[in-house]
């Protein structure tokens, strides 16, 4: 629904900001709300007959200032979590790919053309239908290109990344995860292509991880460099780059990001954690 | 009336709109516009933090549920917030009483 750089986005980004010191948690629901919030109002003024521009400045004045509502935010007592709420509510599938020698890097692609015309509640079976459909075909091969070794997808995950420990604005209702492994057992990186339903639009964005350790010990992983990117809606992939001086507002910088795959070893993930798909995505 | 004059209020305010039932953020900023006949001007982001405090206060309860692909939270009174309002109501008509027969008996 919103260009990068909309109004819309950049009272979250300057939101995002102020929250900075929030917990994750706290910080993501502020701002889904926020979201939700300011996209209601720019919906219902383009309804009663704005232009988006003049939607989104409204719905941006009438929010109020973002660090007036963040100092509020912020005096907000907390309530101690009592007990642990997963983040990640769909269980990932995980399909088994092809070993293939580390191609060029795509710099655009587009979004899958059946997730696109989906519906905005998915299930898990959908999401890997899309993925799996045919007409995602540049998609499998830049996969491949990067040296997918396994792809994970979910639907119904709610999810934000951070590139400087800050969440994205955005959360993921369709996610594709794409592991290598660049090293036998060691420095995985974790490619996330997301597809965002919002007022039937979708938006794509990925993220780069590079880790020390298999993706399945979260616990005892570190993420050591990173970077956030997007698929505008024009195809081309532009970077979120860790540089903090991009906040409050949206940086977006074009630019290489994924690393060529060394040696490719198979990552053995337990069956309690994942479980094989009939077919694979990535099957030539 | 600006939003200095309702600062104090707000947390009544949010409290009342959701006796009307569930509401999110929006709905309940498009309810005290409704409800106050538009004489409530409050820059619609500061309807959240009052959700907080009182959701940390337990008088309100909230959920997530999904809208056009995107996360929406919905808020509901809970039995301390009801009795919470009413209590509150009763305050405010103690005020509004005591200060009307000031201002009436100063004119």
């Amino acid at each position: 629904v919103t260009d990068p750089q909309s109004e819309v986005d950049q009272l979250l980004g300057a939101l995002r900001f102020e929250l900075r010191s929030l917990g994750r948690r706290a910080r993501g629901r502020a701002l889904d709300e926020a979201r939700d919030h300011l996209l209601s109002v720019v919906e219902d003024e383009i309804a009663a007959g704005s232009a988006r521009a003049e939607a989104e400045r409204r719905a941006v004045e009438r929010f109020g200032s973002p660090s007036m509502v963040a100092m509020a935010l912020r005096a907000t007592p907390r309530r101690s979590p009592g007990r642990f709420v997963p983040v990640l509510i769909g269980a990932a599938l995980i399909i088994g790919v092809v070993t293939l020698p580390a191609g060029p890097v795509k710099d655009e692609f587009t979004p899958p053309a059946a997730l696109a015309a989906s519906p905005a509640d998915l299930t898990k079976a959908q999401c890997a239908d899309f993925w799996n459909d045919a007409a995602n075909a540049r998609w499998h091969a830049y996969a491949k290109s990067i040296g997918t070794r396994r792809a994970a997808i979910g639907a119904g995950f709610t999810e934000t990344l951070g590139a400087d420990g800050q969440p994205l604005l955005w959360t993921a209702e369709c996610t594709v995860r794409l592991w290598l492994a660049l090293r036998p057992g060691h420095w995985q990186q974790a490619v996330l292509v997301y597809g965002r339903l919002v007022g039937g639009e979708v938006l794509y964005g990925t993220s780069l991880t590079s880790r020390n350790a298999p993706p399945v010990r979260s616990r005892q992983r570190a993420t050591i460099q990173w970077s956030n990117s997007v698929v505008r809606r024009n195809g081309t992939l532009a970077f979120y780059g860790p540089d903090r001086s991009c906040l409050p507002s949206h940086c977006y910088r074009d630019g290489p990001a994924f690393l060529p795959a060394g040696s490719m070893t198979w990552l053995g993930l337990p069956p309690a954690w994942s479980r094989s798909l009939p077919r694979s995505p990535l099957a030539p | 009336m600006h939003a200095e004059a309702l600062r104090g209020h707000i947390d009544t305010m949010v409290l009342a709109a959701l006796r009307a039932g569930p509401a999110h953020g929006y709905a309940l900023v498009g309810a005290l516009a409704e409800q106050s006949d538009g004489a409530f001007e409050l820059a619609e982001g500061t309807v959240y933090p009052a959700l907080h405090r009182l959701e940390a206060d337990g008088l309100v309860e909230s959920s997530w549920t999904r809208y056009a692909g995107r996360r929406r939270r919905v808020y509901r009174l809970t039995r301390a917030g009801k009795a919470a309002l009413a209590e509150r109501h009763r305050d405010w008509r103690a005020f509004a009483r005591g200060m009307n027969t000031l201002l009436e008996g100063s004119t």
